[in-house]
């Protein structure tokens, strides 16, 4: 197994008030990881930093081996598909969101086309494609922000909560997708849920977050 | 009353019979106060985006600058031009006092702080997931930025709406640096003082009903673009 994230006492505080506190955390490449802890736990600014949105201010984090303490950051985002809890989907259509990222990376038409084409056949979303991306369902919402992730073809993909704002058809399919990525090995994924059941049935290896400890109280 | 009424008669008349001395002054005016509006739009939207998505030492003092240049007398302005545009002046050699063009650079330097300000307020407007979102495509900060602006685009254009109101309805730089030349840089604001003074009461009500439509269309659309949001 090879090693991608290695976290040695990592901890994230925003006005003195910490949010994230964790001690080691390991992340092998092609494996499917569950994040699983009560709200408030640091789950979504743990994915902030494994995306390198948010630079840690204590600890280590390891990319592949490397410290990433003073790395530029923007080239290691690029290969981070992230999706974020509440995805936010720009004012335009489906198609164009889901192109979007091609498009930072100055793709041409016929190869965007042709990747969001793929991406949206994937995930049940060709019907969609011309359609105002604000008027979408919550689940369907959670999918484009997928598809527009899956384009850009990342090593990982890294989803916070992606279960949360969907019905139950909607989150039979996401599971479905995470069943037969898992199955491929081709990516790692990272998710969160609140459910352990889910979390347990969809991934290799489950870890759970703990709160972090208010300063001048001892850990339990 | 007689007197005011029939001048109000007289000055629709003038407006509805599309006089043509009225209307050259009502297009230069639109023609030097929208030219103003994009110069400010191209240097203050870019500028206001900027200030939003970057961090720099003296952020906060900016900001309370711009919001104090915002209420900036346009008599102040147009003295600070003419002292650098006059003949003596460091600028004189370019011969541009009592042209379009002065008036142009001093409407744009009037209403700059405005639609930087306002650029600021309407970018902060937006989503805050909309910039981790970019980041996590892998945009470049240019490319941030222009979608940013497409996201808050009715916040931009209603800060340039009110530039352009700030700017049409302005008469200090007007007169110090057109010099209200007439057929050339005579704009509604300062062809209604003259033509007052010179007893023509009628045609300055005429250009005043007129400015008034104008003020009314660019709050009507500034309220337009403020409910688009």
């Amino acid at each position: 197994m090879e090693r991608l994230y290695d976290i040695v006492d990592l901890s994230f505080s925003i006005a003195g008030r910490k949010i994230l506190e964790l001690e080691r955390l390991r992340v092998e490449r092609r494996q499917v990881t569950a994040v699983v802890g009560p709200n408030g736990c640091g789950k979504s600014t743990l994915f902030d930093i494994l995306s390198f949105l948010r630079r840690p201010d204590g600890g280590r984090l390891l990319f592949q081996g490397r410290d990433t303490a003073r790395a530029n950051l923007a080239p290691l985002r690029r290969r981070i598909g992230y999706v974020q809890q509440k995805p936010y989907l720009m004012n335009m259509s489906v198609r164009d969101n889901i192109g979007l990222g091609l498009k930072f990376r100055g793709a041409s038409r016929p190869a965007m086309d042709a990747a969001v084409n793929g991406a949206a056949s994937e995930l049940g979303l060709s019907p969609l494609l011309s359609r105002d991306a604000r008027k979408l369902s919550g689940g369907e919402t959670q999918k484009v922000a997928l598809a527009r992730a899956l384009v850009l073809q990342p090593e990982v993909i890294i989803m916070d909560e992606p279960f949360t704002y969907l019905d139950e058809n909607a989150g039979r399919e996401i599971e479905n997708w995470f069943q037969a990525q898992r199955e491929a090995r081709e990516k790692t994924i990272i998710f969160s849920a609140h459910e352990r059941r889910r979390a347990t049935a969809l991934s290799d290896r489950v870890i759970e977050l703990a709160p972090p400890v208010p300063a001048g109280e001892p850990a339990s | 009353m007689d007197y005011f009424s029939e001048a109000t008669a007289a000055a629709l008349r003038l407006v509805f019979s599309f006089d043509k001395e009225v209307y050259a002054v009502v297009w230069a005016s639109l023609r030097i106060s929208l030219t103003a509006v994009v110069l400010a739009a191209a240097l203050g939207v870019p500028l206001g985006i900027l200030t939003v998505l970057k961090d720099f030492p003296g952020k906060q003092l900016l900001q309370h600058i711009l919001n104090t240049l915002m209420a900036l007398p346009t008599v102040v302005v147009g003295l600070f031009l003419y002292g650098l545009l006059t003949r003596q002046g460091p600028l004189g050699e370019l011969g541009l006092l009592y042209t379009t063009t002065a008036i142009i650079i001093g409407q744009t330097v009037l209403i700059l702080p405005m639609v930087w300000n306002l650029s600021i307020a309407a970018a902060r407007s937006a989503d805050p997931r909309l910039l981790p979102t970019c980041q996590a495509l892998g945009a470049s900060t240019l490319q941030q930025g222009m979608l940013c602006a497409h996201e808050v685009k009715f916040g931009l254009a209603a800060g340039l709406v009110a530039g352009f109101g700030r700017a049409i309805g302005e008469v200090g730089i007007a007169m110090m640096l057109g010099g209200n030349i007439e057929g050339f840089t005579r704009t509604m604001t300062t062809a209604i003082a003259l033509e007052t003074n010179k007893g023509e009461f009628e045609f300055a009500l005429a250009l005043g009903f007129l400015l008034l439509a104008t003020a009314f269309l660019a709050n009507f659309m500034a309220q337009h673009f403020q409910r688009a949001r």
